[in-house]
């Protein structure tokens, strides 16, 4: 508006005035507006002009406003100056010290409540640092988002998402718009000799754009170029930062130098970042992906798996529509390998840690309520302490204190305290998810993410404010709205007792209310985990070791070899001491590996395409039943007759009968399955199930062939023995080694480790919940005692003259106690219904985390109910005999 | 808080900044109104009021019945609106007097002791 003349004589602030008009009181209203205009102009004509006069208009009508809408004061409320610098801000640093002066005067109550904070507020920041770092901290990559994980399906057969087959994925790489990158990849080994004795090292192999797609450009060298993605040209190589520092000692003249890989030489192109990462930690190299002639047009074996990166602008959702016309597309036009088989796009993200959103989601929330609990703990605390203080409340509101400055003070006091616990609870979150990321580092996906950074300490810091205000601001009110004559006549008695009494109550009611779901919830875990531990995996694992070997194909091209190696490495190994047994297998139920073959029944019209039946399959060495325990129904185990050159025969599972020979006799029956599906095997046998993926496994079909006529370069020799599995390690390297010293050893581990391993996470879940339920089961008996306590201190004098007129002890055991009772009942009401509520709320969360539990499980509940009962009922006990002890001529006189 | 008297007239309390208002108005004898008092608070007490402050205790001056108004003609300068004239009821005028009363009894004498603070 500078500059522009303005017409006609000077007018006050018209968005000033229109505010006065709307917010003076009716009664003052128009002569209020007329005074201030004839000031205005009063002002306006005065040197300093309209300007000066603008300005002191919007003062003095916000001033005016202020005087007239302040709430009438008493008039013999002294007038107490404002000191000049008597600012809000110096207030607040005067409440902080005079706070923490007050909470170092009452070390006991102090103490309590700190660790009770640090208990709510670490328990949440512990949860929410791992919440944060595994679903909410983006990935890091560029425009992660934009980074999709492509598989395919078959839903007509159950899997829900499967690898991808070589000619498909060149299909889409070809026909997919969506997409400005579409990159295979996969994991590989290779066995490397290096300096030392030989090692087996994990390699990641892409297809061209692979690493770009993941920004994974090169440190040191040059990234792989076209042509090496062309089988004969591929003997390339990437290393991880970590090998080339071991291996290489961080020197740059690696470059261009060739490492013996599988007895082949591949040379060096390139060194990764060191932060680089994908596909977990043990990575020591990036080889190029080049398909043979025959694996392009191999469209019916899946084992690739496929990344994409959608081009700008483009949606998931769009990704998916074209995918599922581009599948359906194919599905028409090569029926026999496509029928049935669907694409599924994910983002990376979710497919890295989807899976972990039921259980953090679960955790966050019970946290949550254990932060409630304490709230409600420590308002309690206060509530008790203020009735202590409301002479000190009351004679600063007699000097001059307004209620706002009574509450602002006493909010200080709360936050002081919140943030010594929230202090010390950042502590104990540091301290509890680095010794939970130590003690199982494979558990948690993105374990390296999990940390104290801003973000964290920016939550744990709102969290404290939030704290404050729930514990302290209802207990600071109360005190406030006391009515100080009253006190401070009075004396020593509080003002509004009943008052506070009821919120007292009314906090306890809570405190039991909410540990009873928490206990729930922890106690539907835990019987969901004892479920689980009563589960019979279908085989032994006590006293036997696996250790897994792969050896390189140009060395053992020829089946003859491999059958030849692991049965020498066997027989040597069984020779070794403290052995009791041996048996190989393709493939260590539970060990988180599998293979899946198509089966064809002989005699049988061909299934329409699209139905094909299949089955998990294993090779396996004759001792490998009786090892591991598993019961032969029918027919015979395999023997060491079934050899190459013998009839070809084949052992199926009582799910595999039961789901393709119902009415019919297996023995005898004539299959075409496994490697080679286009042998005909005859079953031989039928053996007992085998839990393959996980304890919860529903029953699936399984069949087996003998490792002889179907040998595999992939096996695990398997070890039994009296005594610590683990100690056998060794034998197993030096079986191994003298059969061929360039041959390493992959992974060596205990049956009972394994089958451990794969029950880890039901087992934290219900681990941390128990903590999280015991927590909050002593945080409400605390506050369920501290209620009687004070209730007893309070009625000393009605329990004397109760006693005086007669009663005994007791009736007044149990008056108090009657009282408890009615406490912790309503509280048990409340939570029960709430737990249920939760429990059917939540099903669908909740479920896929229970093994034959429901989440509203009666025996638990009624369990949970009853422990809470008894640990209320003893935290009443004391004070309740505390009352009986009452000196009827004391409690009188002391009035 | 009650005050025990035994005269049947209740005794009349100004506090200070109803006793400067009532003062200006007597002073200002028939043109008392917002601006007015505003204004001979400003030049003769050493602070610094706002409308607000003098509405309020005006308002609660006449609910007390020790002044009473009546509304002058709207003016140009006042946006065409009306002036509010107050001026002091018999009520006032004794509240007044017994506070004045009080203040003369109390500082008699000390006219040495109050130069010199």
């Amino acid at each position: 508006m500078i500059g522009r003349p303005r017409a006609g004589p000077p007018e006050p602030p018209r968005l000033a005035r229109a505010l006065m008009a709307r917010l003076l009181p009716a009664r003052d209203r128009e002569f209020l507006l007329g005074d201030l205009d004839e000031a205005f102009h009063a002002r306006a004509a005065e040197p300093g002009g309209v300007a000066g006069a603008r300005h002191w208009y919007w003062r003095a009508s916000l001033a005016s406003l202020a005087a007239l809408r302040r709430r009438d004061r008493a008039e013999w409320r002294p007038h107490v100056p404002r000191v000049k610098g008597d600012s809000v801000m110096k207030n607040i640093l005067r409440d902080i010290r005079q706070g923490a002066r007050l909470l170092a005067r009452a070390p006991g109550f102090t103490v309590v409540a700190v660790l009770t904070l640090a208990l709510g507020i670490g328990a949440n920041t512990a949860i929410f640092s791992v919440t944060y770092a595994i679903l909410l901290k983006p990935l890091p990559y560029t425009q992660p988002d934009q980074i999709t994980l492509i598989n395919e399906n078959n839903l007509s057969r159950g899997w829900t998402s499967f690898s991808v087959s070589p000619a498909n994925f060149l299909d889409w790489r070809a026909q997919a718009t969506s997409f400005s990158t579409l990159a295979a990849y996969g994991s590989r080994t290779f066995n490397y000799a290096g300096a030392g004795t030989p090692e087996r090292l994990r390699a990641l192999t892409g297809t061209a754009g692979f690493l770009e797609i993941l920004d994974g450009t090169p440190l040191h060298g040059r990234g792989f170029q076209p042509d090496e993605f062309e089988p004969g040209k591929d003997q390339v190589v990437i290393l991880s930062h970590a090998f080339w520092q071991r291996e290489f000692g961080g020197r740059i003249d690696a470059l261009n130098k060739a490492i013996t890989l599988n007895g082949l030489p591949y040379t060096i192109v390139g060194v990764m970042h060191d932060h680089w990462r994908f596909g977990g930690r043990d990575l020591s190299m990036f080889v190029p992906r080049a398909f043979t002639a025959g694996e392009r047009t191999a469209r019916g074996a899946h084992f690739l798996n496929v990344i994409g990166r959608l081009k700008d602008g483009v949606s998931v959702d769009a990704a998916r529509t074209e995918l599922s016309t581009l599948a359906a597309r194919l599905d028409a036009q090569y029926p026999d390998t496509n029928k049935g088989w669907g694409i599924v796009a994910t983002p990376l993200l979710d497919a890295a840690v989807g899976g972990f959103r039921p259980t953090l989601a679960v955790l966050l929330g019970a946290v949550g309520l254990v932060l409630l609990v304490a709230c409600a703990n420590l308002a309690n605390m206060h509530l008790a302490r203020a009735t202590g203080r409301s002479r000190e409340i009351a004679i600063r509101a007699a000097i001059g204190a307004g209620r706002l400055r009574i509450v602002q003070q006493l909010l200080t006091e709360s936050l002081v305290l919140a943030c010594a616990g929230g202090a010390l609870g950042l502590l104990l979150a540091y301290w509890a998810t680095s010794s939970f990321i130590a003690a199982y580092p494979d558990l948690l996906p993105r374990s390296r993410d999990i940390g104290m950074d801003t973000t964290v300490l920016a939550f744990t810091t709102g969290l404290c404010i939030l704290t404050a205000l729930l514990f302290g601001l209802a207990p600071a009110v109360a005190a406030a709205r006391t009515r100080f004559n009253e006190t401070l006549k009075d004396g020593a008695r509080a003002g509004s007792g009943r008052l506070r009494g009821l919120m007292r109550s009314g906090l306890v009611v809570t405190e039991v209310a909410l540990a009873l779901i928490l206990l729930a919830g922890a106690g539907i875990l835990l019987k969901s985990f004892a479920q689980l531990a009563r589960v019979d995996p279908g085989f032994q694992t006590g006293h036997r070791l696996s250790a897994f070997t792969i050896l390189p194909r140009p060395k053992y091209a020829d089946p003859i070899r491999v059958v030849d190696f692991f049965e020498r490495a066997a027989a040597d190994m069984a020779g070794s001491p403290g052995v009791q047994a041996v048996a190989l297998t393709s493939t260590v139920p539970i060990s988180g590996n599998d293979e899946i073959y198509s089966i064809e029944f002989e005699g049988r019209p061909p299934l329409a395409p699209g139905k094909g039946v299949s089955a998990l399959y294993y090779t396996i060495s004759p001792q490998y039943f009786d090892f591991m325990g598993i019961p032969v129904l029918k027919g015979r185990p395999f023997t060491d007759e079934d050899r190459d050159g013998t009839p070809r025969v084949a052992i199926v599972n009582d799910t595999f009968v039961k789901l393709h020979f119902p009415n019919e006799d297996p023995i005898g029956k004539r299959i075409r399955m496994g490697r080679n599906g286009s042998i005909v095997r005859e079953i031989v046998g039928v053996v007992g199930n085998v839990k393959h993926y996980a304890l919860t496994d529903k029953a699936t079909a399984q069949m087996y062939e003998p490792f002889s006529q179907a040998p595999s370069q992939a096996m695990s020799i398997l070890l039994k023995t009296g005594n610590d599995p683990a100690a056998l390690a060794g034998t197993v390297r030096a079986s191994v080694q003298r059969v061929d010293p360039e041959q390493p050893v992959a992974s060596v581990i205990t049956l009972e480790q394994m089958v451990s391993d794969a029950g880890a996470l039901p087992r934290v879940q219900a681990g941390l919940m128990a903590a999280l339920g015991a927590i909050a089961l002593l945080l409400a008996a605390v506050g369920l005692y501290g209620v009687m306590a004070y209730s007893v201190s309070q009625r000393t004098q009605e329990i004397g003259i109760r006693m005086t007129l007669g009663a005994n002890r007791g009736t007044v055991l149990r008056m108090v106690l009657g009282q408890a009772v009615l406490l912790t009942a309503l509280g048990l009401v409340i939570g029960l219904a709430g737990a249920v509520a939760l429990g059917r709320v939540l099903k669908s969360v909740l479920e896929p985390m229970l093994f034959e539990v429901k989440p509203t499980d009666i025996t638990t509940l009624a369990g949970v109910a009853v422990i809470l009962s008894v640990v209320a009922l003893f935290a009443a006990v004391i004070p309740a005999r505390r009352a009986t002890r009452v000196d009827p001529i004391q409690a009188l006189r002391s009035s | 808080m009650s005050f025990k008297s035994s005269a049947a007239a209740p005794p009349l309390y100004l506090g200070e900044f109803e006793l400067l208002v009532l003062l200006a108005i007597l002073r200002l004898d028939g043109d008392a109104y917002g601006v007015t008092i505003k204004s001979a608070l400003d030049v003769e007490t050493s602070r610094d009021v706002t409308l607000g402050a003098i509405y309020k205790t005006l308002g609660r001056l006449e609910d007390k019945g020790y002044v009473s108004a009546r509304l002058g003609d709207p003016t140009p300068q006042r946006g065409g609106r009306r002036k509010k004239l107050y001026r002091l009821d018999p009520l006032g005028h004794r509240a007044l007097k017994q506070s004045v009363a009080d203040l003369r009894r109390l500082t008699r004498g000390l006219g040495r002791a109050l130069e010199a603070l």
